[in-house]
């Protein structure tokens, strides 16, 4: 065998073994946003930032909030221990579709290409974001 | 002296450092892992590797190319290579500030800020596409053309990054003020990786902190002000090929999208976060609202 091929095995193996070490130390632990979460984590992000409406979806994964100052909208999304958050602007936002109780968010972002919310109100926050600047 | 690659040398000391850590952090509560993102780092460190092998022939074309007009031809002496050490340093904290400040190289790097942890295995969170960033290989020009010979850089740089991989830690406090008034450390390079407004564009040194102090980009860290780390537009996903492309994917919608070469030279020289209206947020523009907030 090629002794690069064989080096880059054997680093590959080495990698599984620090990841596996984590997993038995650190393990997978399912994380949930909250309202206050959401709303701490914007205002930490967004200078001037006053919580306004705020939806939490069903599966607590993602969130949609609005400033109750600037009426902008924000889309926070629980990515392992951390949060994402993105404004949501006309040039982000491709599509926002409703059905039912269900919100379907296609992103023009390479990292965040679709959220599902699941959120009473989906109607009431898709006309919102058809309001976006 | 027989010059050898310090960075091979170390990565052993890397694997048993990073499991340490681990141990430390989950009996002490000291730090935070996440066992995607880690496994993100350390397939991002292999990956950085990987292409770094592969590319490793326009490092070489272009060094070598530059490498004849050199003014002066230093052979391999201790005070030589302390000479090249102390100066390739701070020819990396040029080109550390310039990677924070200019888009096209910010693309690439910005892997290394990816992580909203920091830990050991951050230090090896390394990115993939150097070679495309081009306007970075030439600022190693300076130190070729002094004379010093490129195993003598190359090794000095080696030694630079395995420097560099033990300050990315929380469990590691403050050191006495006599050190932290020299060197980087844990502490200052907390700060460089922290999106808190107080702590952008600041601490870009490789080894000695002197370089901040000196040019104006020291921060210090605030134990008031706690680091949250990453990127502004922290991005959702543990995928290495997405975490390796996606500053590159976005500067090349905004080449397509330029409306003029003038535009898309700014798209390409200016901070991140610069657009031809104003709509981004630049880090001059958060550390500007953040000046304005009331103090709490």
């Amino acid at each position: 065998m090629n002794a690069s091929l064989l080096q880059l095995l054997l680093s590959l193996g080495e990698v599984a073994l620090m990841v596996g070490v984590c997993a038995v130390l650190f393990g997978r632990r399912p994380r949930t946003l909250d309202s206050e979460s959401v709303a701490g984590q914007l205002a930490r992000e967004v200078a001037g930032f006053r919580a306004g409406a705020l939806a939490l979806s069903a599966d607590g994964h993602s969130a949609l909030a609005q400033d109750g100052a600037s009426a902008r909208v924000y889309l926070v999304v629980q990515n392992g221990d951390g949060m994402v958050t993105r404004e949501l602007k006309r040039g982000l936002l491709a599509d926002a579709q409703a059905d039912g109780n269900r919100l379907s968010l296609r992103l023009r972002d390479f990292t965040l290409r679709r959220v599902e919310l699941a959120l009473p109100d989906a109607k009431a926050w898709q006309a919102r974001l058809g309001e976006l600047s | 002296m027989k010059p050898f690659d310090p960075v091979a040398l170390a990565t052993p000391a890397f694997a048993v450092l990073v499991v340490a850590e681990m141990l430390f952090v989950r009996f002490t509560g000291r730090g935070r892992f996440e066992v995607r993102d880690t496994a993100a780092s350390l397939l991002m460190g292999l990956g950085s590797v990987v292409t770094g092998v592969i590319f490793a022939f326009v490092f070489v074309g272009i060094a070598a190319t530059i490498a004849p007009y050199a003014l002066f031809h230093f052979g391999w002496s201790w005070t030589a290579i302390a000479a090249c050490f102390v100066l390739d340093d701070l020819r990396y904290y040029w080109w550390h500030r310039a990677s924070h400040r200019v888009r096209w190289l910010w693309a690439d790097h910005v892997n290394h800020h990816s992580s909203q942890h920091y830990n050991l295995s951050t230090a090896l969170r390394q990115p993939w596409g150097g070679v495309l960033a081009l306007p970075s290989h030439f600022f190693l020009a300076p130190l070729i053309l002094l004379g010093f010979p490129l195993t003598m850089i190359a090794f000095v740089h080696g030694l630079n990054l395995v420097y560099q991989f033990w300050i990315h830690t929380e469990t590691i406090g403050r050191f006495p003020r006599w050190f932290e008034a020299v060197m980087n450390t844990p502490s200052h390079h907390r700060v460089h990786h922290a999106i808190n407004a107080r702590y952008l564009d600041a601490n870009y040194a490789g080894v000695f902190i002197v370089w901040d102090r000196l040019f104006g980009t020291f921060v210090a860290e605030d134990a008031r002000d706690p680091p949250r780390y990453g990127i502004i537009g922290q991005i959702a996903s543990f995928n290495p090929l997405r975490i390796a492309f996606h500053g590159w994917v976005a500067l090349a919608q905004d080449l397509w999208r330029a409306r003029s070469p003038k535009e898309a030279m700014l798209y390409l020289f200016a901070p991140p976060g610069w657009s031809p209206d104003g709509s981004r947020e630049t880090t001059d523009s958060i550390k500007a609202s953040w000046l304005l907030e009331p103090a709490e």
